[in-house]
């Protein structure tokens, strides 16, 4: 399967990614979306900026900060991890306002030479927690993640 | 390593990335021009751009207008060439704008961030090239006290952000956190019109100024030719009040009218019944220093005039709060104590801005039966969730109301002015080194008395359109205003109706000379700004938006009244597009422009200096006595990440003609060395004042009484006398001080029987002869 040589105007591009074309122009700024070819409005964007444009935007709706989705897309997909407990300056992702009883949402950041990862632990219920490197989860996530791993432990315990 | 790294990472924090100055700003210069007209203020702000770089740029800068401001009008100068600018819906402005460039043209987009935050977007300004934006804003004249309290904020102080929900695109905190450097290469001017109508006097607690007085009225300059722009600009202008309520009418093109009213409602003022009250005391980062010194004297003296049978407490709030008592208790001596000492011993070590946690703690504690709340918020209100805050405010408004003091050279009066409009109470701003008493005591004469939450308009006309809709509860003594659209003609009369009271103002028609640019009346934009704010407030806590809201009926009545009244709203920005095309090829490249940090915050003092003339420290913003307040390192390294960066910057600060940054205990030594002014002799002097109304012999007395002391000595002990000798103290030697000893004294007087009294002046005549 070949692909297209298509080529995108910034709206078509922001249109099609569904962002504003603010964002797309942030980005370029930026340095997170490499800059369109041509002058003036004759300026274009190509498939290759449309698919890092929307994983930039996926990163962004998971919670990931700016200056980890620059490293990830310089250091290309896979990265080595270093993991070092780090302060967790009281950091919260994901919902701020939503968060509620036992689930609290924590992060911890390692700062080293090599690449940054960002371990994301989540509470799922009393005495069950998740990790996760490099993303995060939405409010919904975690509760259909809580109920799914509570159905299987109570069944455990039950059949047991 | 910027700001916009910091943002990012989502530290939790102060979000302040401080360099030392360097590269070419495109900003020259400021330019403020004032005029007082009438009911309203009308500014124009000019700022001057030039590109001195071999290569075309994009200049942003992000600066603060007064919360209320209506920003009505938008023009730039691109080489010779004045182009009028057009309001558009937002994002299409933003299309307009970003076309321009793309052309090739010169163009330039003004957005609104906040209510009281804004970005103005230069692009290609060619090499060697200068420009010129203005920006023209109306606003209601605020009355203070005795007069009119005008302010022209400069700078965005740093804000908080507490974690946000995800965002795409540039993060909200980014857009109202600009590049700061320590000093920074432009100035501003300043001056101001003000009409002759029963001037007194004008005045400026943050600026050396200077007044001549013409026949039209005064013309107010600054001291010095540029100033820094690192903090508000505040002029005071004393006016003999308007006694009886005026109602003006503006008429536009299309017939219908605008009708402003404003009175002062002449009813008796203060009850008596107990009440519960709240402090609520910002203890973040940002308000180290002058800031927290002052809210700390605000306190004491806003405790000092609770009565006995009311009941309160204090909570102080930074990353995270701590309240002093578990639950609110009765207001004697024991508390008065307790409460004294704790607020000696808190520092602004307490970290972020976590507004809305505390606030929710006590909004929702139970309410005291029969016994109306009120919560009394200190703070310099720099949060980027200003709406979610104010939404929360709102929402308990039914059971609490919110007063608030704005602290420091940079607050943000959209939070301050926000919260406490949300709260049905009032906002009173304080700028370091301004007389506090005055201000505390107009907030309780608020707090305490009878106010009316139902005043509505009686009016005939179904279509008369309020603004704001919800109208603001009237205080007795206390001015009130209101705005109303008629689709006609207005009515001769307005009826005003408050409770069992009413109030008839007959209309009197607007002299022509006051209308806009475009023929709008200024009455009518004030009218559209609070039309615009009512559909801008925040519907629910919790709302991700800060540029609420985003779609639907509210937003298209936004851009529909942006577009009809020329207004620059959440929903609308400003573009104007050269007409001239410059030599395409290179692309523009973006500069933000750096800010000066605001002079204070964080216990800076010495920020914001302009590289090339000194600014005469004025002697209001020294910071008085900090009462043997010890800064420790350890709470400065808990407290923020400015501290945190200006340790990382110091290697960093070559040259040495840079103001020093903060040394530790240094600065504080000398500070403690000078003289204690008068008006802190005499606040340390109230503060001995007891629960009930009496003043118990003090080293604070003995520090006035001097000598005189040795005749005092045989009655000590005897309370009455002894504050017969403080009344006539305050009466003979601070008669000049009679507006913020009042309540003081009359705690005092009501403290004693008049036989008492007289007693105790027999005793005392042989002292009283000498003071």
């Amino acid at each position: 399967m070949s692909e297209r040589e298509q080529l995108f105007s910034i709206d078509e591009l922001a249109d099609r990614a569904e962002v504003s074309r603010r964002t797309v122009r942030f980005y370029v700024q930026r340095g997170l979306l490499p800059a369109p070819r041509g002058l003036g409005r004759g300026r274009h964007y190509d498939a290759s900026h449309l698919h890092a444009l929307m994983r930039i935007r996926a990163w962004q709706e998971e919670g990931v900060p700016l200056a980890l989705i620059a490293r990830r897309l310089q250091a290309g997909t896979t990265e080595p991890e270093s993991q070092v407990r780090g302060a967790g300056a009281g950091m919260h992702p994901g919902t701020a306002a939503g968060v509620s009883g036992a689930a609290a949402l924590a992060r911890e950041e390692s700062v080293g030479d090599a690449a940054v990862s960002v371990w994301t632990h989540v509470q799922l219920g009393d005495g069950v927690s998740l990790q996760l490197r490099d993303r995060a989860v939405t409010d919904a996530q975690r509760r259909a993640l809580a109920e799914a791993v509570a159905r299987i432990l109570d069944r455990r315990d039950s059949d047991e | 390593m910027s700001d916009a790294m910091m943002a990012s990472a989502g530290v939790a924090g102060p979000q302040v990335g401080l360099h030392a100055a360097g590269g070419p700003v495109p900003l020259e210069g400021v330019h403020i021009a004032a005029v007082m007209d009438g009911p309203c203020l009308q500014v124009t702000v000019r700022q001057r751009y030039r590109n001195t770089e071999a290569v075309p740029i994009e200049a942003v800068y992000v600066f603060p207008l007064p919360e209320d401001a209506a920003v009505c009008g938008f023009r730039a100068r691109f080489g010779d060439e004045w182009v009028e600018g057009r309001v558009q819906e937002r994002e299409k402005a933003y299309t307009t704008y970003d076309d321009a460039l793309l052309d090739g043209r010169t163009a330039a987009l003004l957005d609104q961030e906040r209510p009281n935050v804004f970005t103005a977007s230069l692009g290609n300004l060619p090499p060697g090239q200068g420009a010129v934006v203005e920006i023209r804003y109306v606003a209601r004249l605020r009355w203070e006290g005795a007069g009119y309290r005008l302010t022209f904020p400069t700078t965005v102080s740093p804000r908080y952000v507490p974690a946000q929900p995800p965002e795409v695109g540039q993060p909200e905190g980014e857009r109202v956190n600009p590049e700061r450097w320590l000093a920074v290469p432009y100035g501003l001017q300043f001056d101001l019109r003000v009409g002759s109508g029963g001037l007194r006097s004008v005045e400026s607690p943050s600026h050396p100024v200077r007044v001549s007085l013409t026949d039209e009225g005064a013309e107010v300059a600054l001291a010095q030719e540029s100033v820094a722009l690192d903090r508000d600009l505040v002029v005071l202008v004393q006016q003999k009040a308007a006694a009886t309520p005026t109602a003006v009418a503006t008429t536009a093109p299309d017939g219908s009218e605008v009708v402003l009213l404003d009175f002062l409602p002449d009813l008796p003022a203060s009850e008596h019944a107990p009440r519960e009250v709240v402090f609520l005391l910002d203890c973040s980062g940002s308000m180290d220093g002058s800031s927290i010194e002052e809210a700390k004297r605000a306190l004491q003296l806003c405790v000092r005039a609770l009565r006995l049978g009311d009941t309160f407490d204090i909570v102080r709030f930074g990353s995270r709060h701590e309240s002093l008592w578990q639950v609110p208790k009765a207001y004697d001596d024991t508390t008065l104590a307790h409460a004294t000492a704790w607020l000696a011993a808190t520092h602004a070590s307490l970290g972020g801005t976590e507004i809305r946690a505390p606030l929710e703690f006590i909004l929702k504690r139970p309410v005291p039966a029969g016994r109306p709340r009120s919560v009394v918020l200190l703070t310099d209100g720099q949060v980027s969730n200003e709406a979610d805050v104010i939404a929360l405010a709102a929402r308990h408004a039914g059971t609490t109301s919110i007063f608030a003091f704005g602290i420091g050279a940079g607050a943000s009066d959209h939070l301050v002015r926000g919260v406490a409009r949300a709260g049905r109470g009032e906002a009173e701003m304080i700028f370091p080194g301004e007389r506090i008493e005055p201000k505390v005591l107009r907030t309780f004469a608020r707090l305490r008395s009878l106010r009316f939450v139902d005043v509505r308009l009686e009016t005939r006309d179904p279509d008369a359109q309020l603004a704001p809709r919800e109208l603001p509860p009237l205080f007795p003594g206390m001015p009130f205003s209101l705005l109303a659209r008629y689709p006609g003609r207005a009515p001769s009369t307005l009826v005003l109706a408050a409770g069992e009271h009413r109030w008839d103002v007959p209309v009197r028609r607007a002299a022509a000379v006051h209308q806009g640019r475009a023929g709008i009346a200024p009455i009518s934009l004030c009218w559209a700004r609070e039309r615009i704010r009512d559909l801008e407030a925040p519907r629910q806590s919790g709302s991700r938006q800060q540029r609420v809201p985003s779609s639907g009926e509210a937003r298209a009545e936004l851009v529909m009244l942006g577009e009809a009244y020329g207004l620059l709203s959440s929903a609308t920005s400003y573009v104007a597009v050269s007409t001239s095309v410059m030599a395409a090829g290179l692309d523009a490249e973006l500069r933000h422009v750096p800010v000066a940090l605001t002079a204070g915050w964080g216990g800076n003092r010495r920020a914001g200096g302009h590289t090339s003339m000194r600014l005469a420290a004025p002697a209001t913003l020294s910071v008085a006595d900090s009462e043997g307040d010890d800064m420790n390192l350890l709470s400065m390294r808990e407290s923020d990440g400015l501290s945190r960066l200006m340790m990382d910057l110091e290697p960093r600060m070559s040259a040495s003609r840079l103001p020093p940054v903060r040394r530790r205990s240094a600065s504080m030594d000398s500070r403690k060395s000078s003289l204690p002014d008068v008006r802190t002799r005499v606040t340390k002097l109230l503060m001995t004042q007891t629960a009930g109304g009496r003043f118990p012999y003090s080293d604070a007395l003995e520090a006035e009484l001097g000598p005189v002391m040795l005749l005092l000595e045989p009655w000590k002990t005897d309370d009455v006398v002894v504050t017969v000798v403080v009344l006539h103290l305050l009466n003979q030697r601070y008669g000049a001080f009679a507006d913020e000893t009042r309540a003081a004294r009359e705690k005092a007087e009501a403290s004693m029987t008049a036989d008492e009294a007289n007693a105790a002046s027999q005793r005392a005549r042989h002292i009283l002869s000498v003071l």
